[in-house]
């Protein structure tokens, strides 16, 4: 699924590394985001939208 | 205005680097073995004894255990994946238990060899059990990861993986079992569908990973 994940991150000048710590996962989970070869679950797309303070919707861009 | 730099993102292929540390796990390994190979054939050749080939047989699975923990470290490093708490827990408790298992095999395989008449049924089977709670245990372990990893990609791959690895381990059996009853193929103990699974697991988990990276 496309994402604004890394033009967010990019704003806040955070590192793959920075927001994986912020978000209690994985560096590795990041970048599979990221790039869009991984869909977070619920919860962690939750946890994603509190962090920068943004409705899910204007963080994951629905394709259908 | 500059858009603001994205420092250290994604890693630059690790290819060539985890080639290299495959490439080493390997010579390595062949290494060990061939050694292995002239000290049983120099402990045969000299009469020493079940001891000293116990000896050998425990250096040889310490050496081939290093290798395999050091593989794994190394192949993390240079792929820059990031060792969650629980693959941490993980990783020491699976070495802790292919320790156990390592020493309760030569054990076993020692006492047993070293008994004339062949020993009484109880403790053929006190024997047999030895190494099998070993292995029990590390599968638990790998139970005890999926439950206690909090990170979802992480366990997403350890669970696909695992499924292609029972997949693999079925077919190699069914296929060996009919090339067994067709006279084709020798016959494998039972045992080793663990280390063929263990096999399956890891060429899995390489493919499931790069997909995701």
């Amino acid at each position: 699924m496309k994402n604004r994940l890394k033009v967010l991150r990019a704003e806040r000048d955070w590192s793959q590394a920075d927001l994986a710590a912020r978000l209690d996962v994985s560096r590795q989970s990041v970048n599979a985001i990221e790039t869009g070869k991984y869909d977070p679950s619920l919860p962690l797309a939750f946890r994603i939208a509190r962090l920068f303070d943004q409705p899910i919707e204007a963080i994951f861009i629905d394709a259908a | 205005m500059n858009p603001p730099a994205v420092s250290s993102d994604t890693p630059p292929s690790p290819g060539k680097a985890v080639a290299l540390t495959g490439g080493l796990t390997i010579a390595g390994t062949a290494v060990a073995v061939g050694l292995f190979w002239a000290a049983a054939a120099q402990v045969r050749e000299r009469h020493l004894g079940g001891v000293w080939m116990w000896g050998a047989a425990a250096v040889y699975a310490i050496v081939i255990l290093g290798i395999a923990f050091a593989a794994t470290r190394a192949g993390q490093r240079v792929s820059r994946l990031t060792r969650t708490p629980a693959a941490r827990l993980y990783h020491r408790r699976f070495f802790i238990g292919m320790g156990a298992y390592v020493l309760t095999i030569l054990t076993s395989a020692l006492v047993f060899a070293s008994l004339h008449p062949a020993p009484p049924t109880w403790l053929a089977t006190l024997l047999a059990l030895a190494p099998t709670a070993p292995i029990i245990g590390v599968i638990a372990v790998m139970g005890l990861y999926l439950r206690d990893e909090t990170d979802e990609l992480e366990r997403a791959i350890s669970a696909e993986s695992g499924l292609w690895a029972t997949g693999g381990l079925l077919a190699i059996a069914t296929l060996w079992g009919f090339l067994e009853q067709f006279g084709l193929a020798g016959h494998v103990e039972a045992w080793a569908a663990f280390p063929v699974w263990s096999v399956c697991l890891g060429i899995a988990t390489g493919f499931v990973r790069r997909r995701y990276r």
